[in-house]
């Protein structure tokens, strides 16, 4: 039934948090059993993404000319609705996990490409210098001088990232990919507000405690150097 | 039959109403789009002119880019007297929508050249006239790309409204995924492709509106700023990207 006034919506929502069901861990869909399904698909497309982008990223240093092509494609996926790329997919990946890894994997793209290179470019080209000076080759120079100094602006980028990837696996249950987010698919028909209002809160706060954890991170990494950061 | 001709058949057969699909995905899209613009850009404009409220502002845009989409759909009929109707939909959409506005008119105004506004003031403009005159010709360029944004953005997450049982293109997706006929991928294509279309021609449509407004003496200064803007609102997709 559709609450007539906030305290019936609140009063509504207070029983529903007290449903023992919701929180019966054996059970598939529970909020527990949902929740971890909703991480685990957020950690490899965070995963997947790095592992791309990071490659990519380097190449772009090197050879900038690949930044406006890379950049202009990675912005066009992004561009794509989400609904429209997931059930594109369907036909060549059916219903399956793979299918919600891709989207969030394209669409985290442009966010990471941009910070990574960023990131790179602002490692002052005097310490690099330094280490050639000191006889390193081009991978002890990346592994130990350009990396350390480029990694507090590399997780501000993995940042916005994890935060937009937790909301955007709220869709996965569009390819059956069952996450938190079926609960407000599965709240509208029959029309459960309660449940609606629990769920959107409680990814918006697991959303919210990434940013703060990894934003966490990035300050311990930063070792009190001051911060730039990619825009 | 091929896919093109399943889809062309899948549009004209009248049980489906593509008519009436469009007409409810375009009429919740449009109203959603010129609410934001409505509310966001007074909004900037207030928040512009003091730091405290512009800080405020700007971080409560910021932590909005944790709510899922869907989710704005959820909160927006749970609350009382809403429900599950175009109203609600068209309020969540426009709470979506009025970020990248808002962020971009705050950030356009606090960008513009004080003297400027000295100068103005020195010349015994109001600050009605001022803001008329001199300030808002010089942002818009940079208030379109917050419309642009958030266009694409609306356009992109519309589709959503047939959870709420409101039709839309998105009825035709969600019915056609699961399908694994090509009468099923017919019915997916029927509606991606229309969405698509529409997130597409907002984004370059509007660049190019975008470009228009700006002044071709301020083209080369101008634009670099509203791409900023508009990428540090945009952290999940469909909320549009520099294409410069």
């Amino acid at each position: 039934m559709p609450p007539k006034t906030l305290q019936e919506l609140l009063s509504q929502i207070n029983t529903y948090l007290h449903n023992k069901y919701i929180w019966d861990a054996s059970r598939d869909d529970s909020i527990p059993r949902l929740f971890v399904a909703h991480m685990t698909l957020v950690g490899w497309s965070l995963l997947i993404s790095v592992l791309i982008a990071f490659p990519i990223s380097l190449l772009i240093v090197r050879f900038t000319n690949l930044y406006l092509p890379a950049i202009s494609v990675a912005g066009l996926l992004y561009t794509v609705p989400s609904l429209v790329m997931f059930s594109l997919l369907v036909p060549i990946t059916g219903l399956t996990e793979t299918t919600a890894i891709i989207p969030l994997v394209l669409y985290a793209q442009i966010v990471l490409i941009r910070n990574f290179v960023a990131a790179i470019r602002a490692v002052d080209p005097v310490l690099q210098d330094v280490g050639r000076g000191l006889g390193m080759s081009e991978t002890q120079l990346l592994v130990r001088v350009t990396l350390p100094l480029a990694l507090p602006v590399i997780i501000a980028g993995l940042r916005v990232a994890t935060v937009a990837t937790i909301g955007l696996a709220t869709i996965a249950p569009i390819v059956s990919y069952n996450d938190l987010g079926s609960l407000i698919f599965n709240g509208f028909q029959p029309f459960y507000p309660a449940q609606l209002v629990v769920v959107a809160v409680l990814i918006t706060l697991i959303a919210l405690i990434a940013d703060v954890l990894l934003l966490g991170v990035q300050r311990l990494l930063s070792r009190g150097r001051a911060l730039v950061v990619a825009q | 039959m091929n896919l093109v001709s399943l889809i062309w058949a899948y549009v004209h057969d009248p049980a489906n109403d593509f008519g009436g699909h469009t007409h409810d995905f375009l009429l919740v899209a449009l109203w959603s789009i010129a609410m934001s613009i409505i509310i966001g850009v007074p909004l900037g404009i207030i928040a512009a002119q003091n730091r405290v409220v512009a800080f405020l502002a700007t971080s409560l845009s910021g932590a909005g880019r944790a709510i899922p989409t869907i989710a704005f759909f959820g909160l927006a009929a749970a609350l009382p007297i809403l429900g599950l109707n175009d109203r609600s939909a068209i309020i969540a959409l426009t709470l979506l929508g009025i970020p990248p506005i808002l962020l971009n008119t705050i950030a356009g105004l606090q960008g513009v050249d004080n003297t400027l506004v000295d100068a103005a003031r020195g010349m015994g403009m109001t600050f009605t006239q001022r803001m008329v005159r001199v300030q808002l010709p010089l942002v818009l360029p940079v208030i379109a790309a917050g419309v642009r944004t958030t266009a694409v953005q609306v356009i992109a997450t519309t589709p959503l409204i047939t959870f709420l049982g409101l039709g839309g293109y998105g009825e035709y997706i969600v019915g056609g995924i699961g399908r694994s006929t090509d009468a099923g991928t017919a019915q997916v294509l029927a509606g991606a492709i229309p969405v698509l279309a529409l997130a597409l021609l907002a984004e370059y449509g509007l660049a190019a509106v975008q470009r228009a407004l700006t002044p071709v003496g301020l083209r080369k200064q101008t634009i670099p700023v509203a791409e900023i803007v508009a990428d540090s609102a945009s952290a999940e997709p469909g909320k549009g990207v520099m294409a410069a």
